[in-house]
């Protein structure tokens, strides 16, 4: 009973505290060292397994380019996020790990000057993520980040946790899932299962292309879908397509001080789904806005492959889009062998740069 | 801040030893700059409405205390209510009846797009609670703001309950001082059990779960689906109650209980009662019991009832699929006893007790995708193909997220075998443990959480409601 009505000491409260914080340490590190022993697992970090010569940036619609057709060794940053905030955030990120980097793409849908993932919530997340794989050098980096970078070491009970998860998952043969192929209707779902990397493009390409005749309802719910994305955050960060052109400005900088060029390319859409967003986004001025901007900085260049597909190619029997806006591997392929024609061209791709 | 991120490791522990290094000479003080650093770290711009709120009802229930006639306490009592549901209005429902009446009209009746304040659901139906409390004579009016602040305010139930009554807690934040051993014993085995019901059980069932439930292609498969997400949903909210009621126990705050088990419920009303208690009861108490002795015949009585479970769907979210759920849940109420009657008759008695689980958990199921999907289409989708006879396993045998499953279900096992043990009050759970019992408990459930604990940062439910 004497136990019972005793107060509580700040000494007693701050050993628990102390013994409870170093429990929890200890029983994470024990798994980790003995699951991983040689730290190869370690999440969150960018560490390519060959040098990368091609960055592929911006939203899902950089799954367009495909790294063998270009005939570079490619990576793909397009998730999580996609806004440019969060593109000028990767590149700055992994910067330090890409040392034979010779073209930086940057997929470019219509209206993207006026998109941002900091008017529609879920910063902190992708900051913490990403400024996890930049030196902790805090004058490179904003308040927000230095703090996310400070919880983000906290990553290490997901760490051990993770590493709990494949070694029982192998154990019980149950594997990350492989999906089945769906059949289409033109109403689209999120899939139970994540598709395979591909060639350092993670989650690779989605299997089943939709059916020609849902084209235009998938456009038509697509585009107006990131319309109200705009419309939030032209309302939430007032300004944002002068903070993004030259947000592309310091991109092409970073670009430079790695000896490559920053391109950035409107990858090839349905109208179903480019029209409106064009109509919306006010894309002429957008892309005149590009154009001058490309045309005045150095190593920074704008291709628009926006109709690359006449509407006959996929009409019927459509092989080429996956839906309205994002293309299948066979329409990736046959794409990225037109893109790579234009930069060679330019002078951007090919043996003889 | 949520209780289960990295900046509430830092949090808790700091501001706990800090009160007990000098904040408890000042507990009102020090708890209220506590719960204001924990509100303003997610939101300082909603900061000044969690003051005004506070203000508000603060005043109104002293003007109705010291007015003389009728009239006057009616009007404060008004002029309270139209203040804290316009807000609640204005930031929580504008925009949905906007966009419908918009979309019936013709016109854009869009003035804002604000995010909801964080708890703001919560906290105003606690500072109503306090000034209809005071009209209707059940306490008197707090004299002291800075207490009375605290009681809005108070950091362990702030962001997401349980919705406290003036009477209970008021007492006890008044008498803040130093913790006990006992207390403090306590309160960390909640925290540890919470932490651990959150990211080793409702964590794990999350994601497969809440892609599965998308899946019309599942189609009679979606009945287990949808009981997985209802308990995905119990344990991440009686999880967060949990932390919540545990940090209040460490200070020597008793917080109410949100859940008795209500998976255990024989009936839905019974489930009602079990489920969420501080927000049923408000309902209750507020507008159902009101309403009822005004309509005391059919079919008003019916109405009143199937309407206050509306209230209650609708209180998550300004959408339709939340007004469906209380909807359905509210006819379900009140045909359960006559359906159950019934058909009663044929079975013995046993087998009315089987029954009324097996449909208990039919409604659940069926009224769980009610609760998750907002895109309209889809879930009709959903619905349709619980009502069919097809059911294809693939799509759910190929799925990512099987092994965090398996954890999950695994773990879901000892928390209902905790709930059971507490509903029979089995010996372990007649007395509190004590300080080395405390230690073991606590250790043992960080073990299981670091063993097998989802820290991939998975919001807690109720944090958008």
């Amino acid at each position: 009973m004497a136990y019972r009505s005793s107060i509580l000491s700040f000494r007693l409260a701050a050993l628990a505290f102390a013994a409870w914080a170093a429990f929890a340490l200890a029983v994470a590190a024990t798994l980790v060292a003995l699951l991983d022993p040689s730290g190869a697992t370690a999440p969150h970090r960018f560490a390519p397994d060959r040098e990368v010569e091609v960055l592929a940036l911006g939203t899902s619609h950089a799954t367009a380019f495909h790294f063998p057709s270009l005939g570079m060794a490619g990576h793909s940053l397009h998730e999580p996020r996609s806004d440019l905030a969060t593109a000028e955030l990767k590149l700055r990120a992994a910067q330090d790990s890409l040392p034979g980097l010779r073209l930086v793409l940057l997929a470019f849908p219509p209206g993207w000057l006026e998109y941002d993932y900091r008017g529609l919530g879920g910063e902190e997340e992708t900051i913490e993520r990403w400024s996890l794989n930049m030196p902790f050098a805090v004058g490179r980096m904003g308040p927000k980040e230095v703090r996310a970078r400070l919880f983000g070491e906290l990553q290490f009970f997901s760490r051990a946790s993770n590493l709990v998860r494949q070694r029982s998952g192998a154990i019980l043969g149950l594997g990350a899932g492989t999906p089945v192929p769906e059949e289409r209707s033109c109403r689209s779902r999120p899939e139970l299962a994540r598709n395979p990397d591909r060639f350092g493009i993670p989650g690779g390409y989605l299997q089943t292309p939709a059916p020609a005749e849902c084209l235009a309802e998938l456009g038509a719910r697509n585009s107006a879908v990131v319309a109200a994305d705009i419309d939030q955050t032209r309302r939430t960060i007032p300004g944002i397509r002068g903070a993004n052109l030259a947000r592309i400005e310091r991109m092409a900088e970073v670009a430079r001080g790695l000896g490559a060029d920053l391109v950035m390319v409107v990858p090839p859409y349905t109208p179903h789904y480019f029209e409106p967003l064009a109509r919306h986004g006010d894309w002429r001025r957008q892309a005149a806005d590009l154009n001058a901007l490309a045309g005045r900085t150095d190593g920074l260049h704008f291709l628009d492959f926006h109709d690359f597909f006449p509407p006959e190619r996929y009409r019927e029997g459509n092989r080429i889009f996956y839906d309205d806006n994002h293309l299948t591997e066979t329409g990736a392929a046959e794409f990225s062998q037109a893109l790579r024609r234009r930069l060679e061209a330019i002078g951007l791709a090919g043996r003889d740069r | 801040m949520s209780f289960a991120s990295a900046e509430f490791l830092f949090f808790g522990p700091l501001v706990y030893l800090a009160y007990l290094a000098f904040g408890y000479r000042r507990p009102t003080l020090f708890v209220s700059l506590a719960s204001i650093v924990f509100y303003a770290y997610h939101e300082l711009y909603y900061l000044p409405l969690l003051f005004a709120s506070a203000l508000i009802d603060f005043v109104a229930a002293r003007r109705i205390h010291e007015a003389e006639s009728d009239r006057g306490r009616k009007g404060w009592l008004l002029a309270s209510i139209a203040v804290n549901i316009g807000i609640l209005g204005f930031f929580k429902y504008w925009n949905f009846a906007a966009g419908n009446l918009g979309g019936a009209v013709g016109r854009d009746f869009w003035i804002h797009d604000f995010a909801l304040p964080l708890g703001l659901s919560f906290y105003t139906l606690q500072t109503l609670s306090y000034t209809f409390d005071v009209y209707r004579r059940k306490t008197v009016p707090e004299r002291d703001f800075g207490i009375y602040f605290l009681y809005v305010s108070f950091f362990p139930q702030l962001v997401a309950g349980p919705i406290e009554r003036s009477r209970r807690l008021l007492p006890q934040l008044k008498a803040l001082s130093r913790p006990t051993r006992d207390d403090f014993a306590r309160g960390c085995v909640m925290i540890a059990w919470g932490l651990f019901v959150k990211l080793a059980v409702a964590d794990n069932l999350a994601p497969l779960s809440a892609a599965a439930i998308q899946q019309p292609a599942l189609g009679l498969l979606l009945w287990p689906v949808g009981i997985l997400v209802m308990f995905q949903v119990y344990c991440d909210f009686m999880a967060y109650t949990t932390i919540a009621r545990g940090l209040g126990r460490a200070l020597g705050v008793e917080l109410s209980e949100n859940f008795r088990q209500p998976i255990f419920a024989r009936t839905l009303a019974g489930f009602w009662q079990r489920w969420h208690i501080t927000l049923t009861r408000w309902v209750v108490d507020y507008v159902h019991i009101p309403l009822a002795r005004r309509f005391p015949a059919e079919p008003g009585r019916s109405l009143v009832a199937i309407g206050a479970l509306c209230l209650i769907g609708f209180w998550h979210g300004a959408t339709w699929n939340f007004l469906l759920f209380g909807l359905f849940h509210g006819i379900c109420l009140r045909l359960w006893s006559p359906v159950g009657s019934v058909l009663g008759r044929a079975l013995p008695r046993r087998g009315r007790d089987i029954g009324s689980r097996a449909a208990l958990f039919a409604v659940l199921a069926f009224s769980a995708p009610m609760f998750v999907l907002r895109d309209l289409p889809l879930l009709t989708d959903v619905l349709a193909a619980m009502l069919t006879f097809a059911a294809d396993p693939a799509a759910l045998a190929a799925a990512q997220g099987k092994v965090r499953f398996l954890f999950g279900v695994a773990l879901l096992a000892i928390v209902l075998a905790v709930d059971y043990l507490r509903m029979v009050e089995a010996r372990p759970f007649r007395r509190p443990p004590d300080g080395r019992e405390a230690a073991f408990l606590a250790a043992l459930l960080t073990a299981l959480t670091v063993l097998f604990g989802n820290f991939d940062g998975v919001p807690f439910v109720y944090f958008e409601f």
